[in-house]
C-alpha cells in the first residue's frame, strides 16, 4: 500500500528511479543510489530544470523504491536541490506564482539520510535560516500517513506546521484553541522564514463582505480515507 | 665543486675552496643508477629513483617513527625475483603465499615496471603463482557439509586482495599479460579463488591448475562466504552492482546479520566504493566471512566448550582504489598527516559538504562495531573500537598506488546469534 497524494492544484510526480533509469540512463541497482559526479549532480540539474519555468505547481519527488543513498547523494537531492528550488521559488513569488516541492514515498533510510544532509548542509541564502523541506513516510496507507519535516526547525514552528498538516486547514485563532502559544506570531514567522512549508491563503470572513483573515493549509491536501 | 668518493660505505664531500671553512655533505650511492646522491634525500638527483627503503631509514632514524621491516628485504628482493630476458618476451614469476604482503607487492610492483620501463615495447608475462595456497586450507575438521562453515582462519584474505590491488595495477600496463596458476582443480582453495573473482582480469586461457600433491579436503558447507570482487567506475556509472546487492543480501543472510545492521554495513560499502570511485576514478569491493578458529580442541575448545562456527567468524569488508594515496587526496604532505585529519573528521569531500572517511569511521569504531584499517602508500593504520590505534610504516608499500579501506567486524556483534541455540563441536 502506498501513498495517496491527490492533486491540490496543478501537481506533477517525479518518480527519482524512473527520472534515472529512462530519462538519465543511469543504471540504478535495487534502489541503492551512490556518487555524487555521476549521479546526484545530473539528478538534480534535470530536477531543477524541470521546476524552472514551471507555474503552481506542486512536484512531488518520489522516492518509491529507493531504498538507501549516500551522503552526496544525500545532499545534491536534499539541501542542494532545495537551495535551487528556492531561488526558483523566491522568483516565482514575486511573479504570485506558487511553486513547490515535497518529498514522498521516503525509506527510514533515505529520510534519515536527508534529514542528516539538511542539518549538515551549510547553507548559502542564510545564516539564520535552515534549509527544511517537508516528507511523508514510504507506506502511508489511510491510517498512518506520516508526515515530517526534513531538516532542523525550531520546534515551535515544527509543532504549528504539524497541526496544519494534520487538520488540513487552520486559522490562527484555531491553532489559540489548540493550546499553541503565540500562534500569530508563529505563523508570521513561518510564513517570514519558511514560506515554501505551508499555503497561507485570504479567506473571507462569513457575514462580512471585506473582512478577511488567512488560513493556512499543507501544500498537498492528504486524503486520509482512501489508499491505492 | 663536488668531489665524489666511492671508497667508504657513507660518503662525505667537501664543498668550497680550500681556504675557506669547508661544509661536510653527506652522500649515499643510489641503488639503481650508482651515482651519489645527497644523503637526506630518498629520491636520486640522477635518475629520480625513489629509494623506499631508505626512505623508511631516514623516517626511523630522524623522527623515530616506528618502522616494520619487511619480511622480504631489498637485497633479498633484487636477488630472488626470477627475470628471465629473451629477445622479444619477458616472465616475472611471483609466487603468493600467505606470507604475501603489501610491502612485497610493492617491490615487486616496482622492479617490474623497472623492467618495463627498461624495455617498454617488450611483452612481459607476470605469472601470478597460488598454488602454495593449498597447503594453507586447513579444513579438514569441517567436513560436514549440512553443516554451516565459513572461510578457514588460515586464508590470508587482506593479503590476496592486497595481490588482487597489485594485479589490477598490473593490468593496467602496456604489454603486460598476467597469467594465473592456481592449486589443483579439485582443490576447495582454487574454487574459492575462482569464486571470489579476485583474479578476474586474468583471462579465462592463461589460467592453468598446478598438479602438487596434498591432501584430501573439504569445501565449506555455507555456499555464502564472499561477496565477489565487484567493480565500480564510469562503467557502472558509478553504481554498485545488482549482483553485489544480491551477493551480499546472501551473505548477511548466512552470517544472521541483523536486520538494523545490514543499512549500516551496506551503507559503509557504497560510501567507501562512492570514494574510491571519486578519488580513484574507480574501485573494487570484496566482503568475506571467515571463522577466526577451528571447531576442534587446541583452539581454545575442550569437550566442556561449545563451538559454533558463527559465533567464531568476523567479517571481512574490502575496498580498494589504484589512483591517488589518502594524503594525496587529502592535500597533505604525508600519510600520517592525512590520517590523522580524515580520524579527527576531515573530509576532502567536506568541500562539497561529504563526508567520507570520517563518516565510515565512526560508523564502525565510533559505534564499537568492529576494526578499520586503512593502507596508503607506506602507511597502515589500524583503529580498534576501544580506542586503540596501531600505526607503522613500511617500505614496499609506498610503490603501490591508492587506497585500500577495510573493516573487520565479529558476526557476534552483529548477528542474531544470541536468539540461537548454541551447537555442540561435532554433534
Amino acid at each position: 500500500m502506498v501513498l495517496n497524494l491527490p492533486v491540490y492544484e496543478n501537481a506533477v510526480k517525479l518518480e527519482i528511479i524512473k527520472l534515472l533509469v529512462e530519462d538519465l540512463k543511469i543504471p540504478v541497482q535495487q534502489g541503492y543510489l551512490m556518487s555524487r559526479d555521476r549521479l546526484g549532480i545530473p539528478l538534480r540539474t534535470f530536477l531543477i530544470d524541470q521546476l524552472r519555468g514551471k507555474e503552481k505547481e506542486v512536484f512531488l519527488l518520489d522516492f518509491r523504491g529507493v531504498d538507501e543513498m549516500t551522503t552526496s547523494v544525500a545532499e545534491e537531492l536534499g539541501p542542494h536541490l532545495v537551495e535551487n528550488f528556492l531561488s526558483i521559488f523566491y522568483e516565482s513569488k514575486a511573479n504570485n506564482n506558487s511553486l513547490f516541492i515535497i518529498y514522498c514515498n521516503l525509506s527510514k533510510e533515505v529520510r534519515n539520510g536527508l534529514d542528516t544532509a539538511m542539518k549538515t548542509w551549510p547553507s548559502k541564502i542564510n545564516s539564520t535560516r535552515k534549509i527544511v523541506a517537508v516528507g511523508f513516510n514510504q507506506d502511508g496507507t489511510n491510517t498512518s500517513i506520516d508526515f515530517f519535516v526534513i531538516g532542523e526547525l525550531p520546534e515551535a514552528l515544527r509543532e504549528t506546521i504539524l497541526q496544519i498538516y494534520k487538520l488540513d486547514e487552520v486559522k490562527s485563532s484555531e491553532l489559540d484553541k489548540l493550546g499553541i502559544k503565540a500562534s500569530s506570531r508563529k505563523l508570521s514567522e513561518l510564513m517570514e522564514d519558511y514560506p515554501w512549508l505551508v499555503r497561507q491563503e485570504k479567506q473571507r470572513l462569513s457575514g462580512t463582505s471585506k473582512a478577511w483573515s488567512y488560513v493556512y493549509k499543507p501544500i498537498i491536501k492528504i486524503v486520509r480515507n482512501v489508499a491505492i | 665543486m663536488i668531489l665524489p668518493t666511492r671508497v667508504k660505505p657513507r660518503y662525505y664531500v667537501l664543498c668550497g675552496n680550500w681556504d675557506l671553512p669547508t661544509i661536510e655533505v653527506a652522500m649515499r650511492k643510489c641503488v639503481c643508477c650508482d651515482e651519489l646522491t645527497d644523503h637526506d634525500d630518498p629520491t636520486c638527483n640522477y635518475c629520480f629513483y625513489l629509494d623506499a627503503g631508505w626512505k623508511e631509514t631516514l623516517i626511523s632514524r630522524n623522527q623515530g617513527t616506528p618502522v616494520i621491516r619487511s619480511s622480504i628485504s631489498q637485497y633479498e628482493y633484487y636477488t630472488t625475483s626470477r627475470v628471465k630476458p629473451e629477445i622479444d618476451h619477458m616472465q616475472y614469476r611471483l609466487n603468493l603465499s600467505s606470507f604475501g604482503d603489501t610491502i612485497e607487492f610493492g617491490f615487486h610492483l616496482s622492479k617490474i615496471q623497472a623492467i618495463h620501463d627498461s624495455s617498454p615495447t617488450t611483452e612481459m608475462e607476470v605469472i601470478l603463482d597460488t598454488s602454495s595456497l593449498a597447503y594453507d586450507w586447513d579444513y579438514s575438521y569441517d567436513f560436514d557439509s549440512e553443516r554451516d562453515v565459513f572461510l578457514p582462519p588460515s586464508v590470508p584474505l587482506i593479503s590476496l586482495v592486497e595481490a588482487a590491488r597489485l594485479s589490477q595495477i598490473l593490468q593496467g600496463i602496456k604489454n603486460v599479460t598476467l597469467k594465473l596458476i592456481l592449486p589443483p582443480q579439485d582443490h576447495a582453495v582454487a574454487s574459492f579463488l575462482l569464486q571470489s573473482e579476485l583474479f578476474s582480469m586474468v583471462q579465462p586461457e592463461a589460467i592453468s591448475f598446478s598438479r602438487d600433491r596434498h591432501d584430501p579436503v573439504h569445501s565449506p558447507g555455507c555456499d555464502d562466504v564472499l561477496v565477489p570482487l565487484t567493480y565500480i567506475g564510469a562503467s557502472t556509472s558509478g553504481q554498485l552492482s545488482s549482483r553485489f546487492h544480491s551477493y551480499f543480501d546472501s551473505l548477511s543472510d548466512a552470517g544472521l546479520i541483523k536486520e538494523n545492521f545490514r543499512p549500516m554495513i551496506r551503507n559503509v560499502i557504497m560510501e567507501a566504493a562512492e570514494n574510491a570511485d571519486f578519488w580513484g576514478g574507480q574501485g573494487w569491493i570484496a566482503c568475506f566471512l571467515r571463522q577466526e578458529k577451528r571447531g576442534k580442541a587446541n583452539w581454545g575448545h575442550d569437550e566442556g566448550n561449545y563451538f559454533d562456527p558463527k559465533r567464531e567468524t568476523h567479517l571481512f569488508l574490502h575496498v580498494f582504489s589504484t589512483g591517488p594515496s589518502l594524503a594525496q587526496s587529502v592535500g597533505c604532505e604525508s600519510e600520517w598527516d592525512a590520517a590523522d585529519r580524515v580520524t579527527a573528521g576531515f573530509s576532502a569531500r567536506s568541500l562539497y559538504g561529504g563526508s567520507g572517511i570520517p563518516n565510515i569511521l565512526r560508523m564502525i569504531t565510533q559505534n564499537s562495531v568492529g576494526t578499520a584499517f586503512m593502507i596508503s602508500g607506506p602507511y597502515t593504520r589500524i583503529i580498534s573500537p576501544d580506542g586503540l590505534v596501531r600505526e607503522f610504516m613500511t617500505a614496499g608499500s609506498e610503490y603501490l598506488p591508492g587506497l585500500h579501506l577495510g573493516a573487520v567486524i565479529p558476526l557476534a556483534v552483529i548477528s542474531e546469534l544470541g536468539n540461537e541455540q548454541i551447537e555442540i563441536a561435532g554433534a
